[in-house]
């Protein structure tokens, strides 16, 4: 069970990265070039892996486990709570929803202004490199994390990620606009809460926590996540406003 | 890379989560070792769902 959840959380984590990605990528691809934009891309996922095949079995290696599950747990958590908090947020209105659209057309405008075919082939390649890295380097820890915490972690991670980005690349290759209708935050929501639930885990695990079901209490651990998570929501919106007298 | 950049990509700028986490840790190596061991999964996913509450009500 746990070798699916695995799988499906950096699933969605980068089915969220690839949409973002896939929109600058898209920019790039109708201002400056499609080769710039695909090549920039195909550099970048090679960095990635690259980074994950480096790091993944050098810290199961060189780090005794226990040390592992805490350190990559506390490092879950932090990642679980910044990715949860943003989304509470976008559900409550404290913070604007992520609008692909609007990000598309500033980054067409902002690429239009660059001059002269030498400089747009360089300019598409970085933009579009520096995008799908930087989106990318966050399934890339995601993944490194799961590996080093979970036997064959990495392979079952790296699997939902592949397969994540993969669909989101078809897509954009087939539709060529950028991804309006995916519910993102909701998405962000799903990962954020389940990045805090295995690193909640696996921290108590590596700090010596008799946790009670054994690997059934992550199903609790999300459990509390989820209420918590829905009542700060209702907490954040406030009161609803006094309907006005007529 | 610039350590400020480091820390918005880890914790988001959020200067409740860090030391939430740190407490949640340091409370739960203390209650380890006493009479209360057993509770110790309760308490470390208590001060964890405390962090968040807390850090969501930060500044944005």
């Amino acid at each position: 069970m746990n070798n699916w959840l695995l799988a499906g959380t950096t699933f969605l984590a980068s089915l969220v990265e690839a949409v973002e990605a896939v929109t600058i990528v898209l920019a790039v691809g109708y201002t400056q070039s499609w080769r710039s934009a695909l090549s920039g891309s195909a550099w970048a996922a090679a960095t990635l892996a690259a980074i994950v095949i480096v790091f993944g079995p050098a810290l199961v290696h060189f780090v005794p486990l226990h040390a592992l599950q805490l350190v990559v747990g506390l490092f879950l958590v932090l990642f679980g709570f910044t990715w949860t908090r943003k989304a509470l947020w976008r559900y409550s209105g404290r913070k604007a929803l992520h609008d692909e659209t609007a990000i598309f057309e500033r980054e067409v405008a902002h690429l239009k202004q660059t001059a002269g075919d030498t400089k747009r082939e360089k300019v598409g390649f970085a933009t579009a490199y520096n995008a799908v890295l930087l989106e990318g380097l966050e399934v890339a820890v995601i993944v490194i994390t799961f590996g080093a915490a979970h036997s064959n972690g990495i392979l079952w991670s790296a699997t939902g990620a592949l397969a994540a980005c993969a669909i989101v690349g078809l897509a954009g290759f087939f539709l060529r606009k950028p991804f309006s209708a995916v519910p993102e935050n909701t998405l962000k929501f799903v990962v954020g809460i389940m990045l805090l639930s295995f690193g909640t885990y696996w921290s108590g695990e590596g700090l010596g926590i008799p946790w009670w079901y054994g690997d059934v209490t992550l199903a609790y651990i999300v459990g509390v996540y989820l209420l918590v998570s829905f009542m700060l929501v209702r907490l954040l919106r406030g009161p609803p406003k006094a309907l006005a007298q007529a | 890379m610039r350590l400020d950049a480091i820390y918005e990509f880890v914790a988001g700028n959020s200067r409740i989560t860090p030391l939430g986490i740190l407490v949640a840790v340091l409370a739960v190596l203390v209650v380890r070792h006493s009479g209360f061991a057993t509770w110790s999964p309760a308490v470390y996913l208590g001060l964890l769902v405390a962090a968040l509450a807390a850090s969501a009500f930060e500044k944005a």
